[in-house]
């Protein structure tokens, strides 16, 4: 813990404002990025909102949720969780219902609000989060018990993995896999736990791969060669056009229609365009002060489910942003993944917005004499610590009562 | 609560590590993601610049118009209209399906079937062509209103022309055609390819990623230019008439072929030219090889009796016979010259010089030609240039059959060049050479463009002469005495009044000519005839001259029955014209065409520099 000494003299409080202005200044890069890509469009005809126009729309509410969402407090939040859970799995059947989804290249992943739509495979980024900390902080005892501890939460899990794969959405599916297996490994789930379902997934993974193969063949290629793949060498050429500082905002050419996807999920090479390495080094430094923050405020958090929320959030943001770039730059070889704060799209950024709000409800609530976990050998007085026994325990008779209802609505669908 | 050290706020020391190390893997991988970053950005930057910079920036080649050839009243004979390319980016268009659809919906549009489009959408290529040459442009304009209207991706027009030649089969052989690439096949298109083709401009640009142009040309690129435009010599009106002149000789005689040339004996100018069979010059893809033939170039004959005149001319001016000599013809129509007989068709006894010619008298040259002699004659002949190809700036004109001077024999070589065997060129070569003789032994080069015009907004200097057109073209040269040629022209008149000419009369127009049956050699054997007449007027001042040459005409073979008419046919026709270009003014066919060129020229790009530059003195050009 040696390197947490370091984060010491920042206060919970102020590390859930500096995150709130780093999400802000994010935004903003964002928001600019997204002016640039489109603005040399004609404007759209009639009552259409544009891309940017739904962008600042979609700030605008996501703004008014983080301000939401620092007044929940978030053990309200975690005592919810099951209902979250259960929202969540009728919007993602829903959504699959032609009627009801609208469906885009193929892929039925959005419902439609107005003029903004909405995509509920980002909303379970953060209601598997909230799920996933309530649930290890109520079964912690039982960890240690596949069927008790790893077991069912595995299913919940598998269960709203397989409805995202279903839409289709692999990137999403995986990345909510692997984002809350890590959450859930940090919470004490045992990784010789897992071994079952990766024998149960792989299969079907292998299945879904030779049934897309030549989708996924094109995927692995593109990474072998980068320069052979078109959308891959697109990034790579508004990249290294940018040299140290860029060729200006707003000069850049790639995204004349050269770079696919360039609002969403090749917004950042085009930021590289325009900023150069200045200005892509920045953004990854503010991601990493991200990083560092959520985790100086989940270590100073009150509770184990504060803890667990915070890492699951700072997990979601980090790991995004991460993949997103590894993949522009050809470091990885996937796709379909947006960068967190500054790709155009609301669902995401509402996500991520409300997960800010509940980092802020989580370092106000935190100890007062705050960083206490930084301090290694610390003690704590024994009454406190009870207290949060004696609540925990309360509240796990009430998850299980509420997980059983759970695993019948899953039976049934 | 035994491990307080273990379990602070509910969170296992193991759990706390856990969320330590991820952290730390985080800053690792956000390390790496900088330096691959600084890779991308840094280390690479030039490469990928100049690869990116590769992929914006176009260099468009554009073609100008080809020029239009014209007949020497302004009139076009062959010009270009827009007959747009359409392209198709298969790849853009989407998928097979949306091919297939596709296809469905052009094919109408197009007239071309649904599965040659979809045939051609299904190459993997990045381009295709689904039809070249669409025209009108209104059917154009239709289907570019289809694709905006649609909005469908990956179809463009791209500049294209198409070659139209107006009078179908008149003057063919000369004109020539272009090939779908409007590259010059054949005639003056092929001849003067490098002047009427368009020249090739770059122009660069910034494109975006579905094509669009972003910024227009900079100063620095070399625009396309127009090809220039030709101005012929042919008259439509003398064209014509030898074409109706052919069309009944061929009606008549039904030969393998036929060869007909007017010229202006003057000026070299080529007036009309015709060759049977013929083909239309809007399908010459569906022509034979036979029937594209410009015989009048490509194939060289044997003239017959059509080169005594040159044959007396090298006796006469190496005094070798007087006019008043007498030459003994034979009573019998036969004569032994060593071991072979030379044959005339009558027994012509003893006739003057003159009548020998104006009899067409095989054993009366014979012995003139013994007289001049094999080495003479064969240096006279150089003199005359008859070895020489005509230089007529036409493609493919054949070299002349001569034999080597070495190789001469006084009762072979020397007795058969004397009637016109055992020397074989071309009909434009005859024709040039009595061009000669009826200028007054000034022989001027035969040509068949009378000028060159740089398209608008260009002068000569820029074009690049690849021929004999304009003051490139030689003086012409003297290939006999003056009088020598007067006397051969009386002689001529004389074939005509009262030799085996009379067919080629035409009253109140005094016709010089002559005729000439030749046995015909083909494959080694002996097979029908060569029968031809060449013919000059007026007498006194020759300003035109027509020669007919039929190969293997069926009936009768004599040059003065088979070609003599024809010949009349096209004089009186010529007469005719002469007499309204005198009464008119416009004797010069130049004149003529510059008078029109201005109407064409405003017609066209607005307005003539060299008009320009002669009504407003002093001012330079734009």
């Amino acid at each position: 813990m040696i390197s947490m000494k370091l984060l010491r003299p920042l206060s919970p409080e102020t590390a859930a404002t500096l995150y709130v202005g780093s999400v802000v200044l994010l935004t903003a890069i964002g928001l600019v990025m997204v002016y640039s890509a489109t603005a040399f469009e004609a404007p759209r005809s009639g009552m259409s909102l544009g891309l940017f126009e739904k962008q600042i729309l979609w700030t605008l509410i996501a703004g008014g949720v983080l301000l939401l969402f620092t007044r929940v407090d978030y053990r309200w939040l975690g005592a919810m969780s099951g209902w979250l859970l259960l929202i969540l799995i009728v919007m993602l059947v829903f959504v699959l219902i032609p009627q009801l989804g609208v469906e885009v290249k193929g892929a039925r992943r959005w419902f439609r609000l107005g003029p903004l739509s909405f995509q509920p495979s980002e909303l379970a980024k953060l209601v598997m989060v909230i799920f996933t900390a309530r649930y290890l902080s109520m079964a912690r005892g039982r960890l240690e018990d596949f069927k008790r501890g790893t077991l069912p939460l595995l299913v919940v899990i598998g269960v709203v993995c397989f409805l995202v794969a279903l839409e289709p959405d692999l990137g999403t599916s995986l990345f909510l896999a692997g984002s809350i297996l890590s959450l859930s490994v940090i919470g004490g789930i045992r990784v010789r736990h897992m071994v079952p379902m990766v024998a149960v997934a792989l299969p079907l993974f292998l299945v879904f791969m030779l049934t897309r193969f030549d989708h996924i063949q094109a995927r692995f290629s593109g990474f072998r060669d980068p320069m052979g793949s078109y959308q891959l060498r697109q990034s790579l050429l508004a990249l290294g056009s940018g040299g140290w500082t860029g060729v200006g905002l707003g000069a850049g050419r790639e995204k004349l229609y050269f770079l696919p996807e360039r609002t969403s999920d090749f917004i950042f090479s085009l930021l590289g365009e325009e900023m150069g390495f200045v200005g892509t080094t920045a953004v990854i430094f503010l991601f990493l002060l991200l990083v560092t923050l959520g985790l100086r405020i989940a270590l100073s958090a009150r509770d184990s489910l504060g803890f667990y929320m915070a890492i699951g959030i700072t997990l979601l943001v980090g790991l995004q942003a991460a993949t997103n770039i590894a993949v522009i730059t050809a470091s990885v070889p996937t796709k379909g993944i947006s960068l967190p704060f500054i790709s155009a799209g609301g669902s995401l950024l509402l996500t991520l917005y409300a997960g800010a709000g509940i980092l802020v409800s989580i370092a106000r609530a935190s100890d007062p004499s705050g960083g206490v976990l930084l301090e290694e050998g610390a003690t704590l007085e024994e009454g406190e610590l009870d207290d949060d026994e004696e609540w925990e325990d309360e509240e796990e008779e009430w998850e299980e009562e509420e997980y059983e209802v759970e695993e019948e609505y899953e039976e049934e669908d | 609560m035994s491990h307080s050290t273990e379990i602070l706020n509910g969170v296992s020391l193991r759990s706390r590590s856990l969320a330590v190390f991820a952290y730390l893997m985080f800053c690792g991988i956000f390390v790496l993601l900088i330096a691959r970053l600084f890779h991308i950005q840094i280390t690479d930057h030039d490469d990928l610049v100049a690869k990116a910079r590769d992929q914006f920036s176009r260099v468009e080649e554009l073609v100008g118009s080809r020029g239009r050839i014209l007949d020497s009243s302004g009139e076009m004979l062959a010009f270009s209209v827009s007959a747009p390319r359409l392209m198709a980016h298969p790849h853009l268009i989407g998928d097979s399906s949306d091919h297939r659809l596709l296809a469905q919906q052009l094919s109408g549009m197009l007239g071309v079937p649904s599965s040659v489009l979809l045939q051609r959408l299904s190459l993997d290529y990045r381009c295709v062509t689904l039809k070249t040459k669409v025209f009108p442009l209104e059917s154009v304009d239709r289907i570019q209103d289809w694709i905006d209207q649609n909005k469908i991706k990956g179809l463009r027009f791209e500049k294209d022309e198409w070659r139209v030649n107006p009078h179908g089969s008149l003057a063919a052989h000369a004109i020539g055609f272009v090939g779908d690439d409007n590259q010059g096949l054949g005639g003056i298109e092929l001849e003067y390819d490098e002047i009427l083709a368009g020249k090739v401009g770059r122009v660069s640009f910034q494109r975006d990623g579905k094509a669009n142009r972003i910024n227009s040309a900079n100063s620095s690129d070399l625009g396309p230019k127009n090809g220039c435009d030709l101005v012929l010599t042919l008259d439509p009106a003398i064209q014509n008439g030898l074409e109706e002149a052919l069309n009944d000789l061929v009606k008549q005689y039904r030969p393998d072929a036929a060869v007909g040339i007017v010229m202006a004996p003057k000026t070299g100018a080529i007036l009309a030219l015709s060759n049977r069979p013929t083909f239309d010059l809007l399908a010459p893809g569906k022509a034979k090889p036979s029937q594209r033939r410009n015989r009048a170039v490509t194939d060289p004959y044997e003239p017959g009796s059509t080169i005594k005149p040159f044959v007396l001319k090298a006796a006469l001016e190496g005094g070798f016979v007087g006019l008043s000599d007498t030459i003994d013809c034979g009573s019998s129509g036969k004569y032994r010259f060593g071991s072979r007989v030379v044959t005339d068709v009558h027994a012509h006894g003893r006739l003057t010089v003159p009548n020998v010619v104006v009899k067409s008298s095989n054993i009366g040259m014979a012995h003139i030609g013994l007289k001049v002699g094999c080495a003479q004659m064969f240096d006279e002949f150089r003199k005359m240039t008859i070895g020489d190809r005509s230089r007529v700036d036409l493609p493919g004109e054949a070299r002349v059959l001569l034999t080597p001077r070495k190789k001469w024999t006084p009762n072979y070589t020397l007795v058969s060049v004397s009637f016109g065997y055992e020397i074989a060129f071309t009909p434009m070569k005859l024709a040039s050479l009595y061009c000669g003789i009826a200028n007054g032994g000034w022989m001027m080069p035969p040509h068949i463009v009378q000028e060159v015009l740089p398209p608008a907004g260009s002068d000569l200097s820029d074009v690049v002469y690849a021929g004999l057109e304009g003051a490139n073209r030689p003086e012409g040269k003297r290939i006999m005495k003056y009088e020598t040629a007067r006397t051969l022209t009386s002689i001529l008149r004389s074939v005509v009044v009262d030799g085996t000419g009379k067919n080629a009369q035409v009253s109140g127009f005094s016709v010089a000519g002559k005729s000439g049956t030749a046995q015909r050699w083909v494959d080694g054997r002996r097979d029908g005839h060569n029968s031809s007449f060449v013919a000059f007027a007026p007498a006194e001042d020759p300003e035109v001259l027509v020669l007919v040459v039929a190969y293997g005409p069926k009936g009768s073979y004599y040059g003065g029955t088979v070609a003599a008419p024809a010949v009349k046919k096209t004089l009186e026709c010529a007469r005719a014209r002469l007499e309204i270009i005198r009464d008119f003014g416009i004797l010069d066919p130049t004149v003529s065409a510059i008078g029109d060129r201005t109407g064409n020229r405003t017609n066209r790009e607005g307005g003539s520099s060299k008009m320009l530059c002669l009504s407003i003195p002093g001012e330079k050009h734009p």
